[in-house]
């Protein structure tokens, strides 16, 4: 069965059809909602709570990029989620070293043909740039996690936040602008060849 | 944002990487770029910072999110429907059942006790013949034949209707009995079939529901 079979068996009602949509894009629902989130206990929950509304409301889907309308309804509950947050905040009860960065290394990053120091390094690179994203608006966040983290074009981009192209193109650019000013502040933490160009003129 | 880049141009510069200008924007804006250092120097670091963010690893799904019946909500409704079916087919099943154990029973209690059901039938006249046979035997002389006979046929006309009307009473539930116990095999052939005419009714019914349902 193609994907369109399955979108139309699922639509009758046929939940194994279903959930073989829910195989296919569950990595890329869990990865965007864990991206805009930050948080991989937030995520996990609002990417169930997106399938199970999708499923309640496949009525509604009428054709096009299946894809995209189910990432607006994952970014639409991540939104919810940050709003939920926003009016009730909650104190981190991770602990955290003395220059900030998360003490734990989640296990999930390792590579095998990694050293001690690259991985740390590593792990410490990508706490930085979610530490970024986490300080963008809810909006210019999402328009750089689907288009630079998940590698999708803007007209997609466009669909799944249901905004015109422009307005994606326009966000995305202030979003990247952001992320490049809060990264110089993880210098130390760059690669050689992700060291800005202003940096070394500076 | 960057020193000297307007908003506006950091917008093209951020379209340009990602090959989103159109045509004629395009060889314009690469001119300015041949004509501006800084334009290209901005270029350059949008570039870098645009591989960092593009280096975040995917993360792989800690679970599996496929939905169960009962997180899609359709575990009420197909139960329902499926209960409503066996329902039906249990407690026809469970009534015939009992129809045909409690036949089976009272048929075969009535073999047990009459395993001379033939016999029984027998047994009011041999009884009758060796009462009057005592009776005849009972008669003490010849003398008092007449007495003796008149007697004898007195006690046959009396004892004729009671007899009469106690084997009538007696042969009622016989033939009562005997119609189930010469018919049990076909009633039961006939519950049986019943039976499976439900089972296959409710079978169709429930398949009905699933195609209507999909």
């Amino acid at each position: 069965m193609d994907e369109i079979q399955l979108i139309q068996a699922a639509q009758q009602g046929e939940l194994e059809a279903f959930n073989h949509l829910v195989t296919s894009y569950q990595g890329l629902a869990f990865n965007v909602a864990y991206r805009l989130l930050g948080d991989e206990a937030s995520a996990e929950d609002a990417t169930q709570e997106a399938f199970i509304s999708a499923f309640r409301n496949l009525h509604r889907y009428r054709g096009g990029s299946f894809k995209a309308w189910l990432l607006r309804i994952v970014t639409n509950g991540c939104y919810d989620e940050l709003r939920r947050q926003k009016r009730r905040p909650q104190t981190e009860l991770e602990p955290e070293s003395r220059e900030g960065e998360e003490a734990a290394q989640p296990g999930w990053l390792a590579d095998p043909g990694e050293g001690p120091q690259e991985l740390a390094e590593r792990v410490e690179l990508n706490a930085a740039i979610q530490r970024c994203l986490n300080q963008l608006e809810d909006e210019f966040r999402a328009a750089v996690v689907l288009v630079d983290v998940q590698g999708m074009d803007y007209s997609e981009a466009a669909q799944v936040l249901k905004r015109p192209l422009g307005t994606v193109k326009s966000r995305l650019a202030r979003a990247r602008s952001r992320l490049q000013s809060c990264l110089q502040g993880f210098t130390e933490l760059l690669p050689d060849r992700f060291r800005l160009n202003t940096e070394e003129t500076q | 944002m960057m020193s000297g880049i307007s908003p506006r141009d950091f917008e093209r510069l951020s379209a340009y990487l990602d090959g989103a200008l159109d045509p004629k924007d395009r060889s314009q804006f690469e001119m300015r770029l041949g004509a501006e250092p800084a334009l290209a120097s901005a270029l350059k670091d949008l570039d870098v910072t645009r591989a960092l963010i593009r280096r975040v690893p995917q993360r792989r799904a800690p679970r599996n999110f496929s939905l169960t019946p009962a997180m899609a909500g359709v575990e009420q409704k197909r139960a329902f429907g499926g209960w409503n079916s066996l329902n039906l087919v249990s407690a026809a099943a469970t009534l015939m059942l009992v129809v045909v154990l409690a036949g089976d029973f009272w048929a075969g209690g009535f073999l047990a006790s009459g395993a001379g059901a033939p016999a029984a039938e027998e047994a009011p006249q041999a009884f009758l013949a060796q009462e009057s046979d005592m009776k005849a035997s009972e008669t003490p002389t010849a003398g008092v034949a007449g007495e003796t006979v008149q007697e004898t046929e007195e006690l046959e006309l009396y004892a004729a209707p009671e007899e009469t009307a106690r084997l009538a009473d007696e042969n009622a539930p016989f033939e009562l009995r005997t119609f189930i116990l010469e018919n049990a095999r076909q009633l039961e052939i006939g519950l049986g079939l019943v039976a499976i005419l439900t089972g296959l009714l409710a079978w169709r019914s429930r398949e009905r529901q699933i195609s209507s349902r999909s």
